[in-house]
């Protein structure tokens, strides 16, 4: 019988402790997957002094490093931080893996159902998320649908699974290769930004691996990614409930209050997230 | 029961005057000189060209009077006419320090342009044509040019003889214009598509000029036919000259039935509903010319057996997913007709077919009755379209059901109009937005995706543009 798990990394910045999500959102998945977790990071002592080890399956050390992948962090429409963008290693999960069946997962993905649980159930070797749903529904969620305006489909890194499989062992180290690469891909690819993002690597790998052509490599994963931009605001987390500031449409600043319940949210405003963590860490 | 693809290609031509580019500095400014004209009164003041010289008039010139040199002074002589919005009026061709009028401005030629704007088609094959020179010696038989006319002489004319009509016959009744000759001192014109002209002794007719060329695209069409589906047959139905390489492509080479109905449009609507009569086989798949078939269809066919007439009625972009076509299809709409697509259909020879087409000849022959009764008017076209014209009959027969399918994504197209594509910033060709790459193997690429099924490339220029002919030549040995 297959081993099946959760994979985070877990890498700080200064600015963003990616740790202490990673700690936040193990939990909650044991809670709610009921699977293990293991994490790799390159923060392994202030991991182990701070949090402890109970919350993680295994801990994997990577190499510190001081990327140059700098992108601005929104804290609401009218606060921003800019600082490093510590996200490569990506495609190297499919070597640190411990697990047969691996779901990665970002730390800023607030699992609060049980819904990826039925990813190990399904026949599918790989998936992800293609569809997604900005909870605002006010955006053009546009840029979330193509990697450019004439480029191919967007998938999101945020969450994938996949088992150990010879295509799946070719896909991670093209995902490896593009990001090498990937001054050669993002023009390929009509990206105009120089800023790496897995989303747009995996895309692309994606599409490499159906041929050039839509296909079946990727299937969905079960139900939408749902998502909440950085210049959105998580206001209260409560359990399985949470409370959004959604950006208003064409007024700068301005926000109205928007609750979900039981509903797993990628909140990308890493900072107004933190702060939840904060609370509820305080509150144990 | 015979199969095949039939395309109907009829290509445009140029019907205009082509321009040499001639290399243009503005003598004269601020004259702006019109072209005499007997009917017209002219002002005291007023610049005109008369005769290849402009003048100014000096007494006011009178309606239907002749022109009177005592009423106006020259200006500049040997001023020949480049360009005038008057296509009627005589066209010179103009060489380098010649000074010519070009809408109604004075310009020296400071740069020829020698390119052959016109193919010419020789005629009279075998006659050599001099130019009657006053002080020559012409003999019996002779065919000499004067006078915009050809005649061949009765008799011997010894020199210094000025020409009489009686010295000869008229080859033809009609002008012939010199174009070009041995002696440049002469004056020579710049024709019009279908003139007949003396070019260095001989003559000829000069050819219309192909805008869209739509027999090449359709032999295109047939050699990437032949590349994915090396049995598959395809007949054209043509007027036009299908070149000699490339008559091998096709199984039949069928000339439009009943006339062409379609010699004054470019968009050469009017003959389509034709090709059920025009198909030999018993059933047919009708393409447009702008598409090439990228991947075998014998599935294709199996499934539009199921059906006698069946109709498209959904596209994909070119990154697979079905394209919306409401930019294009605002009448389809407002007047809720079936959302058919003829640039790919099928039919067999049936009565059910046979009533459609007939229904589709009363549509496109009536189509202005027919839209004014069935389109809303805030989008009803202001031209003929075969889709349009379809759909109009799929809902007077009511057999939309019937004649397509809303769950079976084949057969489709590709279709490459800019704003099926899913952009959000549109330019008008859909070349100048993704790249296009096609391999030695005839796999065409656009952006970052390899195309499949039928490519409905839809602007003319693509194949110019691209390496199509030629890859699809190599490969099917044409």
């Amino acid at each position: 019988m297959s081993n099946k798990g959760v994979f985070l990394i877990a890498r700080n910045n200064g600015h963003i402790d990616y740790v202490k999500q990673a700690v936040f959102l193990a939990k909650r998945i044991k809670r709610h997957l009921g699977v293990p977790v293991s994490v790799a990071t390159d923060s392994v002592d202030y991991l182990v002094d701070t949090f402890g080890t109970d919350d993680f399956d295994k801990i994997i050390s990577l190499e510190f490093t001081n990327d140059t992948n700098l992108r601005y962090f929104f804290d609401g429409s009218l606060s921003k931080k800019t600082a490093s963008f510590k996200n490569s290693n990506r495609a190297g999960v499919y070597d640190l893996t411990p697990y047969d069946e691996t779901i990665i997962m970002d730390t800023d993905y607030v699992v609060s159902n049980d819904l990826l649980k039925n990813c190990f159930e399904s026949g599918s070797d790989f998936m992800i998320y293609k569809e997604s749903d900005d909870i605002a529904k006010v955006r053009n969620e546009k840029e979330f649908k193509t990697i450019s305006d004439t480029s191919v489909d967007f998938y999101w890194a945020t969450v994938i699974y996949f088992r150990k499989t010879e295509a799946n062992s070719i896909f991670f180290n093209l995902v490896k290769h593009i990001e090498q690469e990937w001054n050669h891909y993002r023009r390929v690819y009509q990206i105009t930004s120089g800023l790496f993002r897995n989303d747009f690597a995996f895309s692309i790998a994606i599409h490499i691996m159906n041929g050039f052509q839509p296909g079946t490599f990727a299937q969905q994963l079960p139900g939408s990614m749902m998502y909440t931009v950085d210049r959105d605001i998580l206001w209260n987390l409560n359990n399985d409930e949470m409370t959004f500031l959604v950006e208003k449409k064409n007024y700068l600043g301005e926000y109205t209050a928007l609750k979900t319940s039981g509903q797993t949210i990628h909140v990308m405003n890493k900072q107004s997230l933190n702060r939840m963590i904060d609370q509820e860490f305080a509150n144990e | 029961m015979s199969r095949g693809i039939v395309v109907l290609a009829q290509n445009v031509y140029n019907q205009d005057r082509l321009l040499p580019k001639l290399g243009l500095e503005q003598e004269f400014k601020n004259i702006s000189v019109d072209i005499w004209y007997k009917e017209l009164p002219h002002t005291i003041g007023q610049h005109i060209w008369h005769d290849q010289t402009v003048y100014i008039v000096t007494k006011p010139l009178i309606p239907m009077e002749e022109f009177a040199l005592d009423k106006v002074k020259l200006l500049v002589p040997n001023v020949k006419i480049h360009s005038d919005t008057n296509p009627l009026i005589v066209h010179h061709r103009g060489y380098k320090n010649d000074i010519v009028l070009s809408n109604n401005l004075i310009y020296r030629v400071t740069e020829d342009d020698t390119t052959n704007y016109y193919d010419l088609i020789q005629e009279y094959i075998g006659v050599h044509v001099d130019i009657w020179y006053e002080e020559l010696r012409h003999v019996k038989g002779q065919h000499v040019w004067i006078n915009d006319t050809v005649y061949k002489l009765k008799r011997n004319i010894s020199k210094d003889t000025p020409f009489k009509s009686t010295f000869g016959t008229k080859l033809v009744d009609t002008d012939i214009k010199l174009y070009k000759d041995e002696n440049t001192s002469l004056l020579f014109e710049n024709p019009l598509p279908g003139d007949l002209v003396l070019s260095n002794n001989a003559l000829f007719t000069v050819g219309k000029s192909i805008t869209h060329n739509y027999v090449d695209q359709a032999c295109a069409l047939a050699m990437s036919v032949h590349n994915t589906n090396p049995t598959e047959k395809i007949s054209i139905v043509t007027d036009d000259v299908v070149p000699v390489d490339y008559v091998s492509l096709f199984d039949n080479i069928i000339p439009i039935p009943f006339g062409d109905a379609a010699s004054a449009s470019d968009w050469k609507i009017e003959n389509r509903w034709k090709l059920y009569y025009a198909s030999p086989y018993d059933e047919t798949i009708v393409m447009d010319t702008d598409m090439l078939v990228l991947q075998n269809i014998e599935t294709w066919w199996s499934f539009l057996s199921n059906y006698e007439l069946f109709f498209t009625n959904k596209v994909m972009n070119y990154r697979g997913d079905i394209a919306n076509t409401d930019y294009y299809r605002q009448t389809f709409i407002d007047s809720n007709l079936p959302n058919l697509f003829s640039g790919l259909h099928y039919f067999k020879q049936c009565e059910f077919a046979k009533e459609f087409y007939t229904w589709l000849e009363l549509v496109i022959v009536n189509w202005e009755d027919f839209y004014n009764q069935h389109l809303e008017s805030n989008s009803r076209p202001t031209q003929v379209s075969i889709d349009v014209c379809a759909a109009i009959v799929a809902k007077i027969l009511d057999c939309e059901s019937s004649i397509t399918n809303n769950i079976s994504k084949i057969p489709s197209f590709t279709h490459m109009k800019p704003y099926c594509q899913d952009w959000q910033e549109v330019q008008s060709s859909w070349q100048d937005k993704v790249g296009v790459y096609i391999s030695k193997d005839g796999s065409i690429k656009i952006g970052n995706y390899i195309q499949t099924g039928i490519l409905h490339y839809t602007e003319n220029n693509f194949i110019k543009n691209s390496p199509t002919i030629e890859r699809y030549r190599n490969l099917t040995n044409v």
